[in-house]
């Protein structure tokens, strides 16, 4: 009872005492207020970041877990985070042992095999397209599409001329671009063409050899590959939707990339200027205001030829009359309309992209690679060696949710069989060949640079072919044919990504898969999403620290007010100490008094902070923080962040700051224990 | 029955710097349950310090006091404030009442330290003292509301509240006007008188040395011979 009795005057005293000592409590309150305010408003903010971003990369790409060789030269990154190719992760040993593995695990759905590798498509121009159904047309003897493209090949030399005109007049030595002007004129000189009539071949290389490579330059497009089979990986990836075109059949060799780098770096200039300027409108910018958007109309005008080239002559003039329609007073060739039609501003925008869609964009190739073509994919295997696959762009995918994220968006997926040969792999009938190799040269080990040299010759532009017999120093030249497609187990496999079942009951870490793997001796390691996905799985972490770093110093500017304010206050009541300590309070009863008082300071400021916090979370909750820039979609999962607080978070909060404030009042509060009971003799002022 | 309080050879110096100050030298005193004991000197005499040294709130730098035959020297900081609470009562110059905390609890505060009554039994104490201290229409008000006669008054019921074998009081009346700390006085004396409880309390007023049974004169921490004024005083032990 009396026990009872006396924590309820500490408390009356504690409550008492906040409310006598305002400036104080007011100080130490406020400051231990803002502080739970910050930490829940900013766990909260962490923690949906953390989870919706494990939510993207774990969606995406990653699944639960990855695992890859333990003897990998570099760590495994997912996203890209260094230089194009640079990455070295070697192959995992025996992926099926791991497979079975891993799947035999209750709580494991799937393993799904992958490997990354930079290719490169390299894309010949639109002269190179017109000379190749030049060659066509000479061979087959059609002599209509024959006059057709002349007149095209013309008037493109004709662009050329000019073109080279403006660059020669800069030029401190024009011989060269004299020499090109030269050819061009030839190629719009009607006799050229009448030689080539007679003389197909003579006339074909030169346009080839001279005028070919006067054309804009080619592109190559960097495409970042991940090889996986497709069929698992779409089963087990459940954000990931086909846009356009198709999903690869089974078996075949097909290429899928994503719907953002189509519509950014495979679509025509032209079309993307317009897509450009009505995405910026619709975000209520305006061509009248903004320069970045004036500038993207001069762009569009300046590059209106990968427009003209591509309208085949003989439907220009319905292209034209079309434009003439939305241009009255407009005069000139189809060149002149068009460099006035692309002028558009805020009044004629929105009938000229409907016109360019309209009249224009079913006449020309609006994409580089059309769904449907076939690519040739080159790429370099670590030792140097140029591999090429040819594959069909079979379509678009994005993720859900991702589908402005830029991250997301650079990794392209391709079938394992075509991932495998330009990676470098060697099938079973390239092994048994390099096993020859050995025998025959008396080499117990050939490391595989070498035997990637053996075997596929010195020549980087070769493809899979048979090697030559200056390949190897070997008297019978090895002859082989590609393997059939090897089952996804089988060959090579750099990485897999593990997917948890969601449902079950078993929360599988990735140290217990490790374990088992290990168990096995598989010489694998076993990562989280976080690192699997590289720089931005970092990211969080970085995120973390920042917070974390910004929280600490925070509190402890705090903790250094909170301990002065106190210390300030004991010593304004060593009276009042000294009086208790003198009437027979002891040491730990002053502690106490002290210390219950801080205590509802910072439970009172703590649940008041929450309080707050957690009305601002709700706020950003119902309202939504934007993902304003791109690297935000991954990082939010989505076009925006709708952070939540667990109840956990509330009360963690809450005790940290009464942590904070317990602490920060301890020496304070010793030091009050301290004082002597003499204070109370001496008289008070 | 040995006497209350015992100060043998009591030297107390305190360190100020460099030199050092002699507060007490040589004090011998014996204090005797029911006596009502003034200790009267100059300012700087060492009245505050033989106080101290008798309400066991700070310790002799050489000799021996008992306070009910324990030497407050030989205990610990937790024994010596447990001694004070059983056993001592003290009225401060300048009150020194817990703000917080209303008349009643104020009276009280000794009795929850202590944890020995129960809630009744702290009742039927505080209600007791508060009407001997004249104070059963301030009860609920806090010491800020109280004149300095009233918050003196609340002193010596809190003093009294745990029945200690001494009360000390260092200038009880120096914060008081002449009439209120006459009163103040008068109303320890009539304690004394009819509860037998020991009261030494230190003043250079005469007014006040008047009403005492026992006057330790001292001068430069010397005690001089003490006078008996009452009839019923105790033994003289100063030598
Ligand atoms: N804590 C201390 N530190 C240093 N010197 C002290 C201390 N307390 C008292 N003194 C000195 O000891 C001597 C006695 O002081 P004390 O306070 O006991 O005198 P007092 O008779 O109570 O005086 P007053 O009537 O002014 O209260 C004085 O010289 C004083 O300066
Ligand atoms: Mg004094």
């Amino acid at each position: 009872m009396t026990r009872l009795d006396r924590i309820a005057l500490l408390l009356w005293m504690g409550v008492r005492n906040v409310f006598a000592h305002k400036v104080k409590s007011l100080l130490v309150g406020g400051i231990l207020f803002f502080g739970t305010v910050l930490i829940v408003v900013g766990g909260s903010l962490l923690g949906s970041v953390q989870a919706s971003m494990e939510r993207s990369v774990t969606s995406s790409l990653s699944g639960h877990a990855q695992v890859y060789a333990k003897d990998a030269k570099d760590a495994l990154s997912l996203f890209p985070s260094g230089p194009m190719g640079s990455m070295d992760v070697g192959e995992i040993p025996d992926f099926h042992a791991v497979r079975e593995t891993l799947v035999a695990m209750p709580g494991v759905l799937d393993v799904v095999p992958m490997g990354i590798l930079d290719a490169i498509v390299l894309q010949g121009t639109e002269l190179d397209r017109l000379l190749d159904r030049l060659r066509d047309a000479v061979a087959g003897g059609r002599s209509d599409e024959v006059s057709l493209l002349t007149w095209e090949l013309q008037n493109i030399a004709s662009g050329l001329e000019r073109d080279l005109l403006a660059v020669r007049t800069a030029s401190a030595d024009p011989s060269k671009e004299d020499a090109e002007i030269a050819d061009l004129r030839r190629v719009q000189d009607p006799a050229f063409w009448a030689d080539l009539a007679a003389d197909p071949e003579s006339g074909l290389t030169f346009l080839e050899s001279r005028v070919a490579p006067l054309g804009s330059d080619g592109k190559a497009l960097y495409l970042r590959l991940i090889g996986t089979d497709l069929s698992r990986f779409e089963a087990n990836f459940d954000r990931f939707r086909i846009v356009d075109g198709s999903r690869v059949p089974a078996g075949s060799p097909g290429l899928l990339v994503t719907k953002r780098f189509y519509e950014t770096q495979v679509k025509n200039a032209v079309a993307r200027g317009f897509d450009t300027i009505r995405e910026a409108r619709r975000a209520g910018r305006t061509l009248a205001e903004d320069p970045l958007l004036q500038e993207e109309v001069r762009r569009n005008v300046r590059q209106r030829r990968r427009v003209l080239y591509q309208i085949r002559p003989d439907e220009a003039e319905a292209v034209r009359a079309e434009l003439l329609e939305v241009l009255p007073g407009a005069s000139g060739d189809l060149d002149a309309i068009l460099e006035t039609f692309l002028q558009v501003d805020d009044a004629n925008f929105e009938v000229r992209h409907e016109v360019f869609y309209r009249a224009i964009a079913p006449r020309i190739r609006l994409y580089d690679l059309a769904i449907g073509d076939t690519i040739t994919l080159r790429s370099f295997t670590r030792s140097g060696y140029a591999r090429a696959a040819n594959v069909t762009l079979y379509g678009t995918f994005e993720f859900q949710g991702l589908e402005r994220a830029d991250l997301t968006s650079v990794n392209h997926l391709v079938d394992l069989t075509t991932f495998r040969s330009l990676y470098g792999s060697m099938s079973a009938g390239q092994q048994a060949e390099l096993a020859d190799i050995r025998a025959s040269v008396g080499v117990d080990d050939v490391a595989r640079d070498e035997a990637e040299a053996a075997l596929f010759g010195g020549d980087p532009n070769d493809l899979v072919v048979a090697p030559e017999a200056e390949a190897a120093p070997t008297d019978t030249p090895p002859t082989w044919v590609r393997d059939v497609p090897p089952a996804s187990d089988d060959g090579p496999v750099l990485n897999a990504a593990v997917v948890l079942d969601p449902g079950s009951s078993e929360r599988l870490s990735v140290s217990d898969l490790q374990a088992e793997l290990d168990a096995r001796d598989l010489g694998v390691q076993v990562v989280d999403w976080k690192r699997a996905a590289g720089l931005i799985g970092q990211l969080v972490t970085v995120l973390q620290v920042v917070l974390w770093v910004g929280v600490a110093i925070v509190f402890i500017v705090a903790m250094a007010i909170v301990n002065n304010t106190m210390m300030m206050s004991v010593m304004e009541r060593v009276q009042e100490v000294g009086t208790l300590r003198a009437i027979g309070t002891q040491r730990r009863a002053v502690v106490g008094i002290f210390l219950v008082e801080t205590a509802i300071l910072g439970l009172v400021a703590g649940v008041a902070g929450a309080g707050v916090g957690l009305a601002l979370v709700a706020g950003l909750h119902a309202v939504g923080i934007p993902a304003v820039a791109d690297i935000l979609v991954l990082v939010f999962a989505g076009p925006s962040l709708h952070p939540t607080l667990s109840l956990a978070g509330l009360v963690e909060g809450i005790l940290l700051v009464l942590v904070v404030a317990l602490v920060s009042a301890f020496q304070p509060t010793l030091l009050a224990a301290r004082t002597s009971p003499a204070v109370a003799m001496s008289p008070k002022e | 029955m040995h006497p209350i309080v015992e100060l043998e050879n009591v030297v107390k110096e305190y360190p100020l710097g460099r030199v050092t100050v002699r507060a007490l030298r040589q004090v011998n005193l014996a204090l005797d349950r029911g006596e009502f004991t003034v200790v009267a000197g100059p300012s700087g005499s060492g009245k505050t310090t033989l106080l101290n040294l008798v309400g066991g709130i700070d310790v002799p730098t050489s000799g021996e006091v008992r306070i009910d035959g324990r030497a407050t020297s030989r205990l610990s900081d937790r024994a010596l404030t447990a001694l004070r609470l059983e056993k001592l009562g003290f009225i401060f110059q300048s009150f020194n009442l817990i703000n917080v905390l209303d008349v009643v609890q104020n009276i009280e505060f000794p009795l929850l330290l202590q944890g020995e009554l129960s809630r009744r039994e702290r009742r039927v104490r505080v209600d007791a003292l508060v009407e001997r201290v004249g104070l059963q229409e301030q009860v609920r008000q806090r010491p800020g509301e109280l004149s300095g006669g009233q918050r003196q008054r609340v002193a010596i019921a809190r003093a009294l509240v745990t029945r200690p074998a001494i009360v000390l009081a260092d200038e009880p009346t120096a914060n008081l006007d002449s009439a209120t700390g006459t009163a103040i006085i008068e109303l320890m004396r009539e304690i004394n008188h009819t509860d037998h409880t020991t009261f030494i309390f230190s003043t250079h007023d005469p007014k006040v040395m008047e009403r005492a049974d026992r006057v330790v004169p001292i001068l430069d921490g010397r005690l001089e011979a003490d006078t008996h004024s009452r009839s019923r005083a105790a033994p003289v032990e100063a030598r």
